[in-house]
């Protein structure tokens, strides 16, 4: 590195190589900065992309799932249809049996009733009615209990019936909502595929801004390091630094970049500042044209004549 | 007035920086921290070991002392009222607390920055401090004056 004062740094700032170096790597500093915006929102659109492809698979499977669940409840409702039909056919063959047994019953009481009716006189007719009393009673009570017991059987019956009413009629509205969710989860998965191959192309921009990023940094590199060989200072990311043909401890340094934020002061580009070699760019100092100071001070002189 | 402004006439203005040369005053300018503060933001608190000096450009600030929540406003600050100039020749603690009124802008000036100062223009800085004693000075005579009425 070799040793400059503000006059070398000035006069080295005005050469073509150095403005051609230094417009070469205002550029790249551009195109980096370019670059890393784009990078940071392909980065956040990507990952927002699979976000929601993730967010809307898991919704689409659900759906898939409920759909499933209710396939499953209309065939679990078949079987119970099919297995109640099958209660309800041997009820109603019973039924039939309890139902011919009554008829039997009161056919039989009929054709007593009629026997002791057609007796043409009262008093034989009385006499009948008092043989069969006993019968009568008997196949009554009979009667009314196989009566009873097929009323029974009628009401399981129908208690069967409404029962596979209930299941079948529900089978088709289970089978529509499936159906509505299957095409929910088409219509989903569709949106996922698209997410997917958004995700897909950010992810392909992604690589190749990555890819211009480092052959950027490498182009920064190859000119950092030129600068050293070239202008003999060193070149950090912000600033070349030249120690002070002054002073051992003082280093004369050039901003490559505008910074109003980082810095103890406001540093503009292309200006020379000095620094502690010890502290650094941590506190810059502006680079004073001149003291402007004489050996007569008149503001002093001026002073001690007022307090004297 | 938080955007932007002279510094140059911004320290100008005030009595701090009288009879320093174009060169000196630019000097301190590029070295001086814009601070930004809203309404009720304290600037330091009493007892804070002081490192700067603040110069206000716009707006308006208020010393206080005493203990919360009995604390006593002492003085107001308008630009181009200056304020911890103390510090800038012992690293005290702060006297008094400083709490913005209303949104203001100050410039700072740290020790390192005089210290930049008196490398560079050293008759300026003499001058500075000239400046900093004839200020501190006048108070103590309208303290002695105070202290003096009341007994």
């Amino acid at each position: 590195m070799q040793r400059l004062d503000r006059a070398g740094i000035e006069v080295l700032l005005e050469t073509q190589q150095f403005k051609s170096w230094f417009n070469e790597l205002s550029g790249l500093y551009h195109r980096l900065e370019i670059l890393e915006v784009a990078i940071e929102r392909a980065g956040e659109a990507r990952s927002e992309a699979v976000f929601r492809y993730d967010y809307w698979r898991e919704i689409a499977e659900e759906a898939l799932l409920r759909s499933a669940d209710l396939r499953n409840m209309c065939q679990n409702l078949r079987s119970e249809v099919a297995s109640l039909e099958n209660q309800a056919f041997e009820q109603l063959a019973g039924f039939e049996v309890a139902r011919q047994s009554a008829t039997g019953l009161w056919e039989r009481i009929t054709a007593i009733e009629h026997r002791c009716d057609d007796h043409a006189a009262e008093a034989s007719r009385v006499r009948a009615k008092a043989r069969f009393r006993d019968e009568l009673k008997r196949l009554r009570t009979e009667y009314s209990a196989a009566n009873e017991q097929k009323e029974a059987l009628w009401h399981a019956e129908e208690a069967l019936w409404l029962k596979v009413a209930e299941r079948t009629l529900m089978v088709p509205e289970l089978e529509v909502r499936a159906n509505r969710l299957e095409s929910r989860y088409g219509v989903l998965m569709q949106r996922v595929e698209e997410l997917e191959s958004r995700a897909a192309s950010l992810n392909e921009e992604l690589s190749d801004e990555r890819d211009d990023l480092s052959e950027v940094q490498r182009q920064i590199a190859r000119l950092r390091a030129a600068a050293r060989t070239s202008f003999s200072c060193l070149c950090h990311e912000d600033f070349l630094y030249w120690p002070s043909g002054d002073d051992s401890r003082v280093v004369l340094v050039v901003a490559l970049s505008n910074n109003s934020k980082d810095y103890n002061i406001e540093v503009r580009c292309g200006q020379i500042y000095q620094c502690d070699t010890e502290k650094g760019v941590r506190y810059l100092e502006p680079l004073s044209v001149g003291s402007g100071e004489t050996e007569r001070d008149e503001r002093l002189i001026r002073f001690f004549e007022e307090v004297a | 007035m938080s955007g932007s402004f002279d510094r140059v006439e911004a320290l100008q203005a005030s009595p701090l920086f009288n009879d320093l040369l174009p060169l000196e005053k630019q000097y301190l300018a590029d070295l001086a921290v814009q601070r930004n503060l809203s309404a009720g933001d304290v600037l330091f608190e009493e007892g804070d070991i002081g490192d700067a000096m603040f110069v206000v450009v716009s707006g308006e600030l208020g010393v206080e002392v005493g203990s919360d929540p009995q604390k006593a406003e002492v003085a107001i600050l308008f630009a181009p009222d200056f304020v911890g100039e103390m510090a800038l020749i012992d690293k005290q603690p702060r006297a008094a607390r400083v709490r913005a009124k209303t949104d203001a802008v100050l410039l700072a000036i740290s020790h390192d920055n005089i210290y930049s100062f008196s490398r560079v223009h050293r008759n300026g800085f003499t001058w500075l401090v000239v400046n900093i004693a004839k200020n501190l000075a006048h108070r103590l005579r309208s303290m002695n004056v105070t202290a003096l009425g009341q007994s």
